[in-house]
């Protein structure tokens, strides 16, 4: 913010505006679910996507450990070179994923790979969050960004980075859909055919046609930090939401000097930021609404980390959610899918997939 | 993380230690900075004509018009005082011209002595304006009207009896040696006129400022309903006012006759304007409670010279006029915009941080050889009187083993041995109970934030001991009321040495002070004997924790925010010194108590998170955060985590003792050994913690340590 600016801020001229955060109400309003799930599997690196293959099988990557879970039983796959960012499960069985420092791989059943690619429309493929097939066939490919790794989302953050895009392979050529993003993290298809990207930095879900056109924002403006969004066989997308905003966390993303000094002198673990499961140390910055009163931490404190899944129509507008709150175990939620009645959650911050029972439909 | 600690540059320093605003808004929350706008502008008025005009500045010219400016100022300080009673007198101008006939005609054709015409004629003032003051006192008409209405009664009055007696009037020949001498006479080489007006001016001031009657008076102008709710005698007052009003005109119209001796049908014609525009560009304001007769003679001088002034360059008397009824719509203007907004910029430059570079902080990682090593010692601290207490800030402990704690509503609670698990009501104080601590003869010496220090005996009765101490003079604001009495702790002479946090926020906006950093804090001492109170330091950063030493020649007094505590010798050849004992803890330090082998315990009521540490070297964000955030959002130092430490003499922290994960005692801040146990408190916690010391002296007690085995 320039100084005149903030003069005329000052004055009174000029109000300040600064993109409000949403409060959780309505189809968003917090209950306890998440916290209430079960636990179903905990690999021994943390898990970070899961989805549902064809014949109901479920997979998990964890680190560079990709995992199918059979009917509750959890077996390994395959590791892999480099971490997994991201699992699609191809309708020909073979089954797509992000490996940090090698791409595109296509893999078949077990592991054994098929074919890699690195590039697609002369833009280096790295940091890979989302993978999806359209209709007519084309694979659509998002990158969180084109600076920072996968693992880096934090520094991808705390830098303002707008990095991001999402590219096209097709069997009729390569192109670039969008670019300059804060972050996609989770793309889903429409039933039009458009595509609907989940955009972390920017909280909000933006919607393409295949063209590239930018159509409209679903949802412009989100309590939280997107990640995978997944499409049931009911027509709903499950989004998971890694972490939530919260009024600091926006303060200092203007504070640009501030900021620099945090990034310079302190170790991120200790940021002013959103992470995946608060550490519960006095190293970590302490909001005011955070201080235990009478020897409880109140829930609506706010989150340094939080479990939040919420399921969204056919046209990505929210009908109901599921979370875990402050004082919470279940944060850092970066993948929910429904398969059947059971809707399957990964929490990343203390490294569980979760499971919980939804009504029969 | 790394040893190397960013300072930030110097000018931006400076630029926030300094704090430009807070000198500004303290400046302003002054009454007497209303006087200093019109001052200024008096003196540039005064400069202006003295080097526009050679002659102006001369003995002769500024004697004469010091003559004529005091006929004119007791009229302004006639309607300056109905104007802070709440109403007006326009009558002013015709009471001036009745009462200059009335003492010539009375000298001049009765031939009364000159001393007995002066009083009646000061006397008749007095009449014409209790007429006024009956109608709009006890009548209870509006002054504007009922003067106006008067105003032209008495003109009228005024202008039939000059004309029956215009042959009378124009052989006056006054030679009375009396008479003369206040017309022409000097006192100290000012007119005898002007050298009344100093005098007056400066008892009436006195009067109206310093007097009941002439509180009154203001407290009627500010609000008449809640002057008669407070038991003034609202219609009496006004009826003085006004009463005094006519009389003080009458002065002036003495002095007018005296000078000049003669009636003219112009006399005192347009006075009540000219009036009325010097107290209003003086200060006094037209809504009525609020000026001084300093204001009013200022204004009056303002307007007289600018008066004078036009007149010497030429200008017609109209366009005068104008001139002045412009400069009473910009002062009225400006008077208006300065009540409403006055509170608005104090407000807004409420909290004013300073950059604060910490170096980094000491290790405290588990496993590490540190003193201060992570540890989970309090894990099993035994819960006492668990929910039955809200915020024991401090706990103390009597000879009978009885646990007195403050708690948040403002009572001092006792819970006696063995299972402390019934609530006793030991006193009732009001305020935050703070620090607590028992003297000699086991009264019980609370510091009770926002009200001062306080006694309690041992049947419960309270008794205040102080709640002022010397002020600084060096800060604008008057600061001798205590604000936060924090904690507390007895010489062997009996003198009570005890810390105010901070003189600028109440407690809880505690916050605000963590935010400043500033340091308005200050370590007092009361003395018993002679029941005085005085400020030993100020400046102190969040004074909190007071301990005496073991040999009684010292007191350790903590500085929270600056997480250091610093030294007060008492006897030695360090007499009167506040050093820095402990510099650059790990945590914020609330209380400091005695240990029974020598040493001594300390609280952390939080630690010092890495993110805060950098908050504290940029006062613009903490400024920004306080004003686009709301508090629950805001940074705070940890206050969840928090530990006990034992120190030693030399100022070496010996060991720590933990609640790592915040279970029991988050915030911790006092602690009180007691017979081989150890009490905790927590401002904001629902329990008494206790844990037992092995290796301690069994027998050990505060009073035998402070007051000898009895």
């Amino acid at each position: 913010m320039g100084i005149f600016s903030r003069l005329l801020e000052f004055a009174g001229i000029q109000k300040a505006e600064y993109d409000f955060i949403p409060s959780l109400e309505g189809p968003w309003a917090p209950n306890n679910m998440l916290e209430a799930a079960t636990e179903l599997f905990i690999p021994s690196s943390s898990p970070d996507m899961v989805a549902v293959e064809g014949d109901g099988d479920l997979l998990v990557t964890a680190g560079k450990e990709l995992y199918r879970v059979a009917a509750g039983i959890p077996s390994l796959v395959r590791a892999f070179p480099g971490t997994l960012t991201t699992v699609f499960p191809d309708s020909d069985g073979s089954l797509w994923l992000g490996c940090e420092g090698h791409g595109l791989l296509q893999v078949d059943r077990v592991g054994t790979e098929i074919q890699r690619k690195t590039e697609v429309a002369s833009v280096q493929l790295s940091c890979i969050t989302s993978l999806v097939r359209h209709h007519d066939g084309t694979l659509l490919i998002a990158m969180g960004s084109r600076q920072n790794g996968a693992e880096d989302w934090i520094h991808d953050l705390m830098g303002r980075a707008r990095s991001g895009c999402i590219v096209a392979l097709s069997t009729s050529g390569e192109r670039v859909i969008a670019t300059g993003l804060g972050w996609p993290s989770g793309l889903a298809l429409d039933h039009q055919g458009n595509v609907c990207v989940a955009l972390a930095w920017n909280h909000c879900l933006q919607r393409y046609g295949l063209n590239g056109r930018l159509l409209d924002r679903p949802i412009p403006n989100l309590p939280g930090y997107p990640a995978h969004v997944s499409r049931a066989s009911d027509g709903h997308h499950w989004m998971a939401l890694f972490g939530m905003r919260t009024q600091l966390i926006d303060f200092i993303l203007r504070e640009d000097e501030f900021r620099a000094d945090m990034m310079r002198n302190v170790d991120p673990r200790y940021w002013i930021r959103p992470t995946l499961l608060a550490e519960d140390s006095y190293m970590e910055p302490l909001q005011g609404g955070s201080i235990k009163k009478l020897g409880i931490t109140k829930a609506w404190a706010p989150p340094r980390s939080y479990g939040l899944v919420v399921e969204l129509d056919e046209n990505f507008l929210p009908l109901r959610s599921f979370h875990s709150r402050v004082g919470g175990r279940h944060h850092g939620i970066t993948s929910a899918v429904r398969s059947g009645n059971q809707l399957l959650a990964v929490a990343k911050g203390p490294g569980i997939l979760l499971s919980i029972e939804l009504e029969g439909k | 993380m790394t040893a190397h600690i960013e300072q930030a540059p110097l000018v931006r320093r400076v630029f926030w230690r300094l704090a430009p605003t807070r000198l500004f808004a303290d400046l302003i929350s002054k009454s007497w900075m209303e006087s200093v706008i019109p001052f200024v502008l008096f003196v540039g008025i005064f400069t202006y004509l003295y080097i526009a005009n050679p002659a102006f500045g001369t003995i002769g010219n500024l004697q004469s018009i010091s003559a004529s400016f005091s006929e004119f100022a007791f009229p302004a300080i006639a309607v300056g005082l109905t104007l802070i009673s709440g109403g007006i007198d326009l009558s002013v101008g015709a009471i001036f011209a009745l009462v200059d006939f009335a003492v010539l005609f009375m000298i001049g054709v009765w031939g009364l002595p000159t001393w007995l015409a002066i009083l009646l004629a000061i006397a008749l003032g007095g009449v014409i304006g209790a007429i006024n003051g009956f109608l709009i006192g006890f009548m209870k008409t509006r002054p504007v009207l009922t003067t106006l209405v008067a105003l032209i009664i008495y003109r009228s009055i005024f202008n039939l009896i000059t004309l029956n007696y215009s042959e009378e009037l124009a052989v006056i020949y006054i030679e009375d040696p009396t008479w003369n001498f206040i017309a022409t006479g000097r006192i100290l080489g000012a007119p005898v006129s002007a050298a009344t007006l100093v005098i007056f001016a400066v008892v009436a001031h006195v009067i109206l400022r310093n007097t009941k009657l002439g509180w009154r008076v203001a407290a009627v102008g500010s609000s008449k309903k809640a002057a008669r709710h407070a038991g003034i005698n609202y219609p009496l007052v006004l009826f003085l006012t006004y009463c005094g009003a006519g009389m003080v005109t009458a002065l002036g119209a003495i002095f007018y006759a005296a000078r000049l001796g003669s009636v003219a049908g112009p006399t005192g014609q347009g006075l009540e304007i000219q009036a009325l525009s010097a107290v209003v560009v003086g200060g006094i304001s037209l809504a009525g409670g609020r000026g001084t007769v300093a204001r009013a003679v200022l204004g009056a001088a303002i307007v007289f010279l600018i008066q004078n002034g036009l007149t010497n360059i030429g200008l017609p008397g109209y366009f005068t006029a104008g001139i002045l009824g412009f400069v009473v719509i910009l002062a009225v203007g400006a008077d208006i915009r300065w009540e409403k907004n006055k509170g608005k910029a104090i407000e807004k430059t409420l909290v004013n941080p300073i950059v604060f570079s910490f170096a980094s902080t000491p290790d405290t990682s588990p496993g590490s050889q540190s003193p201060l090593a992570l540890n989970d010692r309090l894990k099993d601290a035994e819960g006492l009187a668990v929910g039955l207490i809200e915020g024991p800030e401090d706990v103390v402990v009597d000879r009978l083993g009885r646990i007195y704690t403050g708690e948040r509503q403002g009572r001092i609670i006792r819970f006696s041995p063995p299972y402390f698990n019934e609530r006793e009501v030991f006193a009732r104080i009001g305020g935050r109970p703070l620090g607590l601590v028992f003297d000699k003869d086991e009264n019980l010496i609370v510091c009770v934030a926002g009200m001062g220090l306080f006694q309690v005996d041992q049947q419960g009765k309270v008794e205040k001991l102080t709640d002022r101490t010397t002020r600084n003079w060096l800060s604008i604001l008057d600061n001798s009321r205590l604000r936060m009495a924090d904690d507390l702790d007895i010489a062997p002479d009996g003198k009570i040495y005890f810390s105010d946090a901070t003189d600028r926020f109440d407690l809880h906006d505690w916050t605000y002070d963590s935010l400043e950093g500033r340091g308005n804090g200050r370590l007092c001492v009361y003395d018993p004997a002679t029941k005085k109170t005085r400020t030993i330091s100020h400046g102190l950063n969040f004074a909190n924790g007071i301990c005496l030493a073991h040999d009684g020649r010292s007191v350790f007094v903590a500085e929270t925010w600056a997480a250091r505590v610093r030294r007060y010798w008492l006897e030695g050849p360090k007499k009167g010194k506040l050093e820095v004992f402990l510099d650059n803890l790990a945590g914020v330090p609330d209380n400091i108590n005695r240990a029974s082998d020598g040493t001594y315990w300390m609280a952390f009521a939080g630690m010092r998170s890495p993110m805060y540490d950098i908050s504290m070297r940029h006062p613009g964000v903490r400024l920004r955060m306080l004003k686009q955030l709301p508090r629950d959002e805001w940074l705070f130092p940890s206050m969840n985590h928090g530990c006990l430490v034992k120190f030693d003499e030399s100022g070496r922290i010996l060991e720590s003792y933990w609640d790592k994960k915040a279970e029991k005692h988050p915030m911790l801040t006092s602690m009180r050994e007691h017979k081989g146990y150890l009490y905790l408190g927590g401002l904001e916690n629902n329990r008494i913690g206790r844990i037992q010391l092995p290796d301690a002296d069994q027998n050990w007690t505060a009073h035998d340590s402070y007051w000898g085995k009895s």
